[in-house]
């Protein structure tokens, strides 16, 4: 069952995201009254989804939001009466994913938590992608670059030398790029790791 | 702020005297330094009289003229009670032909000269005394001087049968050359400031200085009024201030040289000549004789100053030149004098409306710009008072207190009039001020209607939030209601519109009494008077209510609470219900109690699971259910 953090100030309003939530199958794990009981019943609790309210006593939503999302990233709603422009670019600058605005709807609440979700999912499926590209270029960079030394070196082709490296990697069992890692750190001491 | 305070911080030296502070600190560096020329100047030429001087000297004091004839030249006698010549003034009459003693008396004034000013009367009355019985002297000196004529020191030397031709050109020349001494030294007095009241009153002294008279008043021309305004005297003062000697060009002795653009002289009785005119804090009829002259810089007249003495005099055609001349530089310096304070009056306006436009567009909130508008005209016009008078009639900002003269400015904003910028001041305004008031008015305008727009638009923000999050609370209420199952549905619209109106209730508190607080005695009775109003059969309903007070959105949940135990003890109580409010141990303590068959298991429903969670997290407190008899539900929370 998806885990559910609740942080609004006034208690009807609260009572009602709780019974709202329930009815729709989701756990309320936690219910905050204010930001800085949102950000320490997030770290408690573990939730997979945050519903806060913006104006909150103590710290408001949005900061509270940017918090929680320091510390584990998950996808976070905001519910506020305020419509502003600027709030909205503040809550999107601290990485909220969705917005609603009171008085909402039973058939607003649901959407804006899963569409909330899809895109943090999105997010962090593109998140992964990024750093396995960047790995991959690292990688890339360093085969080329011990290539270059053994060309040099050894007065090898380009094929030649990546056979040598390929061989080195099969013979020790580890992966291509530690193994060139570790040929420019031998044969260039001085430079830099890529 | 009390109106002693008020009336404290306007009497507050503002800041631009100050200003003044440093201004005059200036000008009398400058001053120092034209002093110190002018000695210097008055050294040369006292040497070189010395030096090609000394027969001169003897010769000045022969007897020479015949009666009537260059009898305007000289008369060194009146001149030397000007201070300017005391040596030679002592030489004449004590110590004829001794250079040396002659020497010392020249070094000796030459130190009072240096002392200036504040020594200046001193060092003339001190002066005056061996002249005195010299004073009065009549016919050789053309029956100018009436008195004895054995008292005149000129008589016995001018019986001494000297060639009179040669001597008398050299006193022409003697004369001239102090003529020419004196204008050059009251000009350098008289420039050395730029303080136009400061000059005023220089040329004043320094006049009555160089011809001896007993007062000088200086006059200045109002352009705008078309009147001559008496600006500085010397030798009377003007006993009342209030309300200044002016008069038009043409009316008065003085008005008359100023229309005629010529001197006009009268040699005594001036008070009963027909062209006089007498102002009754202007003590101006002891005086004998009146020398007037205009003050005209490049044709335009300025004003006009005149020399009177308490005896009768007939001042020469040389003095009379001397007068012109002086005036005539006089002008000059005065125009300067203008032109300077012109300018020192526009810095000081920009600096004002530069201070306006900052607080206008720094401040958010309209109460500075407004407070920072009336100060800072109150500080650049010289006010006695300001304020602003709004469209309602609403006065924002009074200062000060009211004065002789005061201007209403209109503020205006898309050519309609949004209010007044008052002002008011013990002296009249000029077009500047009123020029500088209109800016400022101006300035006004734009701070109000900015800061109201601003204000709007928060307070509508505000309210606009605060709706919509109690339409969310009204929505989460019915959505509640909503979720209970095997609820009487009609019954379920009743509870949420008691629930409803309770949250009302409290907001119909609050606006009544425009405070952030709630009593919660009346809250209670407001509660239970409309709850038990839609009851069919009577109830018997006992209230004890101490008064406790809460803030906001607390008594938004009491009231839920209370609402939702009463309406319960209503329904399913007996005939009596009592409530009772007390403070208990710096806790608040609400009791209803009924006499029915209470409630037996656990207890349940949309409401009490409201109550629940409503006491716990909005009121930090407890609740108590007790079946003994009836039902007891207490409420215990923090005051």
């Amino acid at each position: 069952m998806t885990k559910v953090l609740i942080a609004e100030d006034e208690t009807i309003i609260r009572l009602d995201l709780k019974g709202l939530l329930e009815g729709a199958g989701f756990e309320v794990c936690a219910e905050a009254r204010d930001g800085e009981e949102a950000v320490r019943l997030a770290r408690e609790t573990e939730p997979d989804v945050a519903l806060l309210d913006v104006k909150m006593p103590h710290l408001d939503g949005i900061e509270a939001a940017r918090r929680i999302l320091d510390e584990r990233p998950i996808p976070i709603v905001m519910v506020t009466a305020y419509g502003e422009r600027e709030l909205v670019s503040r809550a999107v600058e601290a990485g909220v994913f969705g917005y609603l605005v009171k008085p909402f709807r039973e058939t607003d609440l649901l959407p804006a938590i899963e569409t909330a979700r899809a895109r943090h999912d999105e997010l962090a499926a593109l998140r992964e992608e990024a750093e396995s590209l960047a790995e991959a270029l690292a990688a890339r960079k360093a085969i080329e670059r011990a290539k270059g030394i053994l060309m040099q070196r050894e007065g090898l082709t380009e094929q030649e030398a990546f056979a040598r490296l390929r061989k080195a990697s099969q013979i020790s069992g580890r992966p291509l790029k530690v193994v060139a890692e570790a040929l420019i750190a031998t044969l260039e001491p001085g430079s830099s790791r890529t | 702020m009390t109106s002693d305070e008020v009336w404290a911080s306007s009497c507050r030296p503002p800041d631009h005297q100050r200003d003044d502070g440093d201004r005059r600190q200036e000008q009398r560096a400058v001053q120092h330094e034209v002093r110190g020329i002018a000695q210097a100047a008055r050294k040369l030429l006292a040497r070189a009289v010395v030096a090609d001087g000394e027969p001169l000297g003897e010769l000045s004091c022969v007897p020479i003229l015949p009666a009537g004839d260059g009898s305007h030249d000289h008369c060194p006698s009146q001149q030397s009670k000007s201070g300017h010549e005391p040596g030679r003034a002592e030489v004449d009459s004590e110590t004829i032909g001794q250079p040396e003693a002659e020497d010392q008396h020249r070094e000796q004034a030459e130190r009072d000269d240096r002392d200036d000013g504040a020594h200046g009367a001193e060092q003339q009355r001190h002066l005056a005394r061996p002249l005195a019985p010299h004073r009065r002297q009549p016919k050789h000196c053309g029956g100018d001087c009436p008195g004895d004529v054995e008292e005149c020191p000129h008589q016995v030397e001018e019986q001494q049968p000297l060639d009179a031709h040669p001597a008398a050109t050299i006193r022409r020349v003697d004369a001239t050359a102090r003529h020419l001494r004196l204008l050059t030294e009251t000009i350098a007095a008289v420039n050395s400031s730029l303080d136009l009241e400061e000059v005023l009153e220089l040329v004043a002294s320094k006049v009555a200085d160089a011809l001896g008279t007993d007062a000088c008043f200086v006059y200045l021309y109002d352009e705008r009024a078309d009147e001559l305004v008496l600006r500085a005297t010397h030798g009377s003062r003007v006993e009342e201030m209030t309300r200044t000697p002016r008069m038009r060009p043409g009316e008065g002795i003085t008005g008359v040289a100023a229309a005629e653009r010529a001197p006009v002289m009268i040699p005594a009785q001036a008070h009963l000549d027909p062209r006089f005119k007498l102002f009754a804090n202007l003590p101006e009829d002891e005086y004998e004789s009146i020398l007037a002259v205009p003050i005209l810089a490049r044709n335009k007249l300025e004003g006009a100053l005149n020399v009177r003495t308490r005896d009768p005099r007939e001042f020469t055609d040389a003095e009379i030149e001397l007068l012109v001349a002086i005036a005539s530089q006089v002008a000059q310096t005065i125009e300067h004098a203008k032109l300077y304070a012109g300018a020192q009056r526009r810095v000081a306006e920009l600096e004002a409306l530069a201070k306006i436009s900052e607080a206008v567009s720094e401040s958010l909130y309209l109460e500075e710009s407004l407070e920072a508008i009336v100060k800072t005209t109150m500080e650049s016009l010289h006010a006695t008072g300001a304020a602003l008078v709004l469209e309602d009639g609403k006065i924002a900002w009074p200062e000060g207190r009211a004065g002789a003269h005061a201007v209403r400015m209109p503020l205006r904003w898309k050519r309609r009039q949004i209010g007044e910028l008052v002002c008011d001041r013990d002296t009249p305004f000029s077009d500047d001020d009123e020029a500088l008031l209109e800016a400022i008015a101006h300035h006004a305008a734009v701070a109000l209607e900015h800061g109201r727009a601003v204000m709007r638009g928060v307070l509508a923000q505000e309210i606009h939030h605060r709706v919509k999050n109690n339409l969310q609370a009204v929505a989460s209420l019915l959505r509640l209601q909503s979720r209970s199952e095997n609820v009487d549905p009609h019954k379920a619209l009743q509870d949420s519109v008691n629930r409803i109106l309770a949250i009302a209730a409290v907001h119909e508190v609050l606006t009544e009494h425009r405070e952030d607080d709630v009593d919660l005695g009346e809250l209670v009775d407001r509660l239970r008077a409309m709850l038990v109003q839609g009851l069919v059969s009577g109830k018997d309903v006992s209230a004890e209510l101490a008064p406790v007070s809460l803030a906001g959105q607390q008594a938004t949940a009491l009231a839920l609470v209370f609402t939702e135990l009463f309406q319960n003890a209503l329904e399913h109580g007996g005939a009596h219900v009592s409530i009772a409010l007390a403070q208990r141990d710096g806790k608040v303590v609400l009791t209803i109690a009924d006499d029915g068959a209470g409630i037996h298991g656990e207890s349940s429903g949309t409401g009490l699971s409201i109550v629940r969670a409503l006491v716990r997290d909005e009121l930090g407190g407890e609740i108590t259910l007790e079946s003994d008899g009836g039902l007891r539900a207490e409420v215990v929370f923090p005051a």
